[in-house]
């Protein structure tokens, strides 16, 4: 008991108290603003415990940092519709529409809340967990990695609405996208047209936002309201009623704190799923589904929860055995060796009181970062009541540059483009889009260990215990899934597990029935010709896809017939919001133009100025501000202090 | 009339000032800002030794530029080799800390779109790899020597990346030269999860750079009795002889391991091609360069600056710290000298192990 007080005493002496708070403050930032996140922050704020007086300093400062990076990324996923890091990508699906309900203190307050909770009790089970992880960790080998990819996937049904094969499709189109890039032995480049920046794959960020963020940008612009579609004084409840919500649906909380904490401790699973997974199990177990995806506090509280608690159980396989369970951890591992402390078993043995010194420091963080931001969460809401057109160029200059992050290539900013047609279209015709991101998560994981699997153990691999025990529980879950979706089709209940969904066109649906099953066709036959490690996962995907696809097409047929028949429909105001959806589309792509031409600093700062003044009609002076405003965070944020490449432009203006 | 004796004071004098001048002049980083490009993402090796490197690398500069870090990863390092050829401008503010790269032009890859033997080298850092494999590898080993007890390649499973990365090609190269039984399991996704299936017992060996040996693996594994050294890669030293690294003294070489099993040196197209591999891993395994037609000012301000780094007793206590080990510096001229032999000299592995390689790809 004596190391647990060491620990915190290691925490609470000065200076290492101050660069705690100092992570918590930068922490905030980094989560809070689409495209930074907590392995950025680390890798930026690493250099600077080089000459920190103790390693306590050093880790308060860090793990300050990352530890609140997930609980701040709530502030744009609620508000804006972006996640603000990775792991809170579905924390949007009910977080947005409850911003567009005047909703968002409410889902801050449940946010906040279940994230600090989530924060304290991940911290408090990697404490107790240390000495009986191991057997949990060894037991995982890239066979039951390849169940859990499978188990993972059967929340597909939960996340497809009423419709389990258009659900299905998008998981699977979600699937094949994943092979694009050179195989996992390297050896055969797939679906690359000969792009060498598509050789390493599609890139997560551009992905989802295109996919999420777009779609409602677009909308957003278009009808030129605010964010809440439901004026201030009507609103009732505010954070408050957030953390009661919290506190009424404790179980949910802890489930999604466990979930959390072992996708953590599994190294490579990563946070860009556990968001996810959490997110399906609260959709699977709860008994009134109506209301996911249109603003179900369930589905904020879920994600928040597993995504903090997963901090705790990553630090597990990194304290106790050196091995790293995310690039974050990578980075911290650097700063371990940077201290002179080797983390492994020789740690846990002789340096104890600075394992629970970390365990503290997250305990902290989580606490005093979450009482901050319940702090101001109530002012940042009150950005859902501002006219829409004023926010969208912040809104879009922040998606941009959320996308360039990363690997920084402009081809992101493709990515971006097409993903967000795709999403848009997808949105118009009723496909969900969870389920797509859901494949495009878990498809490398899983191709990667059915393919190691089989080299390891040959076909023996099915039969491990784990193994059949996961594969048992996915059939389950997935009859589960589907007999729940008759029953709820039989009771006429609708349910739509996608944002905003509004009147679905089966026209588009059925369009995209039938662009989906050229792609598949197409890569079918690429496949065909390639070795047979880099086919294998590619023709499993298209084989079910097209029998899909042909379930698909006559259900969106006789849907159009019947819109045929019916055709007084007001036709003439949709056609105006999609002629004025493609202009602001165009918008857009001339954004990555010019950037081609005279670079982004200078692009972005002139769309805010040009975007406030001519669509959005506002005086020149509150566009010259913001576009002024975009220049500062440009230059001081991502070009000093995070030293972004920008892409080389065409003609250089300034030197 | 002027006199003679004035002018040629007055010529003197100015000469002295010209020359005082020249001496004088403005160093050419003085005032400058220099990017130190990165081609692998922070938190790695590359970034580490990298930032490591920046901290201390402004006061040796003359001139002492500021220095700021870009990470530009992607494709293996690739894209950031490109952009140094196609894009980074010649005016020598662009410096690099890459993380391999020679071995796409020595396998000659369709991605690389730039002659590597035309930058400006200004150093290499070189390391070698040491094997370990595990003690309970049936049937069961206590020395190096051990290993060609194995009776079956399913027990004796070596973890690796792709079949065309210079890691898994030298170690498929070593273990055939040695005659071990052995089988490559290729696809592991970095060396997290090789280490984790490693202690899961999925696979039975692996290769770790020396950083890593000595902060991670002999506390974690060694240590804890689970793995034991096979082998680390020889040096190749310039006159054609080979060595082993003397902070690795006590794990045998693969050329002592494989002349303890066999009695003689190592020969043979495998050996050419891990020395062809091995001579570039030995001297660039980090490596810094400018972009073709930098200013020659600038490159000789970087070498002398890299090579005032190769002593300068903070930045090696500060890397010993930082890194786990102490860098060895190899000068520009040096690296572009074993570059263009291993490019030009060598056509014959190249072509033998381009097609050991189609060969290795069709068996998976």
């Amino acid at each position: 008991m004596d190391v647990v007080w060491q620990g915190l005493q290691l925490v609470l002496v000065w200076p290492a108290i101050g660069w705690l708070f100092a992570g918590v403050f930068v922490g905030l930032f980094f989560g809070a603003t689409p495209g930074l996140s907590g392995v950025v922050g680390l890798a930026i704020l690493l250099p600077f415990t080089y000459d920190m007086p103790s390693g306590a300093s050093a880790f308060c400062f860090l793990l300050g940092m990352y530890a609140i990076t997930t609980t701040s990324d709530t502030l744009a996923s609620v508000l804006l519709g972006v996640p603000g890091t990775g792991a809170s990508q579905a924390t949007i699906l009910d977080g947005y529409p409850m911003a567009m309900r005047g909703e968002a203190s409410r889902a801050f307050g449940a946010a906040f809340s279940v994230s600090a909770f989530g924060g304290v009790l991940g911290a408090i089970l990697l404490g107790i967990s240390i000495p009986a992880v191991k057997p949990i960790i060894m037991a995982f080998a890239s066979p039951e990695y390849v169940m859990l990819g499978v188990l993972g996937l059967t929340m597909v049904g939960s996340l497809s609405g009423n419709s389990v094969v258009k659900g299905l499709l998008s998981a699977l189109f979600g699937l094949l996208i994943t092979t694009i890039g050179y195989s996992v032995q390297g050896g055969s480049a797939r679906y690359h047209f000969g792009w060498t920046d598509l050789l390493e794959g599609l890139p997560l960020i551009p992905v989802v936002l295109g996919l999420f963020a777009l779609p409602e940008i677009i909308g957003l612009a278009v009808s030129d309201a605010p964010i809440s579609r439901v004026p201030k004084e009507q609103v009732k409840g505010g954070m408050y009623r957030g953390v009661k919500d919290a506190i009424e649906n404790w179980w949910l909380v802890l489930r999604s704190c466990a979930i959390g904490m072992y996708i953590g401790i599994l190294p490579g699973l990563g946070g860009s799923i556990v968001d996810w997974v959490a997110y399906g199990h609260a959709v699977q177990s709860s008994k009134d589904k109506s209301q996911f995806g249109k603003g179900d506090v369930r589905g904020v509280i879920a994600p928040e929860a597993a995504n903090n608690a997963m901090k705790g159980g990553v630090l597990i396989p990194t304290v106790a055995f050196g091995i790293p369970g995310n690039a974050a951890m990578a980075i911290m591992l650097g700063a371990f060796v940077i201290q002179g402390i080797t983390p492994g078993p020789q740690m846990l043995a002789s340096q104890m009181d600075i394992t629970f010194s970390l365990i503290w420091i997250l305990v902290i963080a989580n606490v005093v970062g979450a009482g901050l931001l319940m702090m101001w969460g109530s002012q940042l809401s009150k950005l859902t009541f501002v006219k829409g057109t004023l926010i969208v160029p912040g809104i879009i200059f922040f998606v941009m540059l959320g996308a360039w992050m990363g690997n920084q290539y402009i081809s992101n900013w493709y990515m971006l483009l097409v993903f967000g047609l795709i999403g848009y279209f997808m949105k118009m015709g009723g496909w969900p889009r969870p389920p797509m991101i859901l494949g495009f998560v878990l498809g490398p994981i899983m191709e990667n260990a059915i393919d190691v699997s089989y080299q390891t153990h040959g076909m023996a691999w099915l039969y491990r215990p784990i193994v059949i025990v996961l594969a048992l529980l996915s059939i389950a879950v997935f009859i589960g899934s589907v007999i729940g979706i008759g029953k709820r089709k039989k009771e006429k209940f609708e349910i739509k597990a996608d944002l905003g969904m509004e009147e679905e066109s089966p026209k588009v649906s059925f369009s995209l029935s039938i662009i989906l099953g050229i792609i598949f066709i197409y890569a079918l036959i690429e496949a065909t010709q390639w070795p047979y490690d880099a086919a294998f996962f590619p023709i499993t995907i298209c084989v079910p896809a097209l029998l899909l696809i042909i379930a698909a097409i006559p259900s969106d047929y006789k849907l159009i017939a019947i819109q045929a028949r019916d055709r007084a429909t007001a036709i003439s105001s949709g056609n105006k919001s999609l002629i004025k959806s493609a202009y602001l589309f165009l918008m857009l792509v001339a954004i990555v133009v010019f950037t081609l031409l005279i670079g982004q600093i200078i692009t972005l700062c002139a769309f805010v100025f040009l975007f406030l003044l001519l669509w959005a009609r506002e005086p020149w002076w509150m566009a010259a501000s913001q576009s002024v405003a975009a220049f500062i965070i440009l230059e001081l944020v991502f070009d000093q202090l995070i030293s972004v490449m920008w892409h080389p432009p065409m003609f250089e203006l300034f030197s | 009339m002027i006199p003679a004796k004035v002018v040629v004071s007055s010529l003197a004098a100015l000469s002295v000032i010209f020359a005082s001048h020249a001496i004088t002049a403005k160093p050419f980083y003085k005032g400058k800002r220099v990017t130190m490009l990165i081609n692998y993402n922070p938190g790695g090796g590359a970034d580490r030794s990298g930032r490591v490197i920046g901290r201390h690398l402004p006061r040796l500069i003359e001139g002492n530029p500021k220095i700021i870090f870009k990470n530009y990863p992607g494709a293996g390092g690739l894209k950031a080799i490109n952009y140094m050829g196609e894009v980074a401008k010649p005016d020598g503010l662009m410096v690099t800390n890459f993380s391999g790269g020679y071995n796409y032009q020595m396998l000659k890859d369709p991605a690389l779109r730039t002659d590597l033997t035309k930058m400006n080298w200004i150093a290499g850092v070189g390391g070698t790899s040491i094997i370990y494999v595990r003690k309970d590898t049936k049937p069961g080993l206590k020395n190096p020597i051990d290993i060609w007890n194995v009776k079956d390649r399913n027990h004796f499973k070596v973890a690796g990346f792709r079949i065309t990365g210079t890691k898994d090609i030298r170690e498929r190269l070593s273990f055939l030269m040695l005659k071990v039984k052995f089988k490559p399991v290729t696809g592991f996704k970095g060396t997290t999860k090789s280490r984790t299936a490693l202690l899961q017992n999925e696979v039975q060996a692996f290769g770790d750079s020396r950083a890593a040996w000595f902060k991670t693996i002999v506390p974690n594994m060694v240590d804890t009795g689970i793995v034991m050294p096979l082998y680390h890669y020889d040096r190749f030293n310039a006159d054609g002889t080979v060595s082993g690294y003397s902070d690795l003294a006590s794990i045998p070489t693969l050329s002592e391991l494989y002349k303890q099993k066999f009695g003689k040196a190592p020969s043979g197209m495998e050996w050419k091609a891990i020395r062809w591999i091995q001579t570039l891993q030995g001297i660039m395994v980090r490596n810094t360069m400018l972009a073709p037609g930098a200013p020659k000012a600038a490159v000789k301000a970087m070498r002398q600056a890299y090579a005032k780094l190769a002593k300068d007793p903070l930045y090696l206590a500060d890397a010993k710290k930082s890194l786990g080990f102490t860098p060895e510096f190899v000068d520009g001229k040096t690296v572009a000298d074993r570059l263009k032999w291993a490019i030009n000299d060598n056509k014959g592995v190249q072509k033998w192990l381009m097609a050991q390689i189609e060969i290795w790809k069709s068996k998976k």
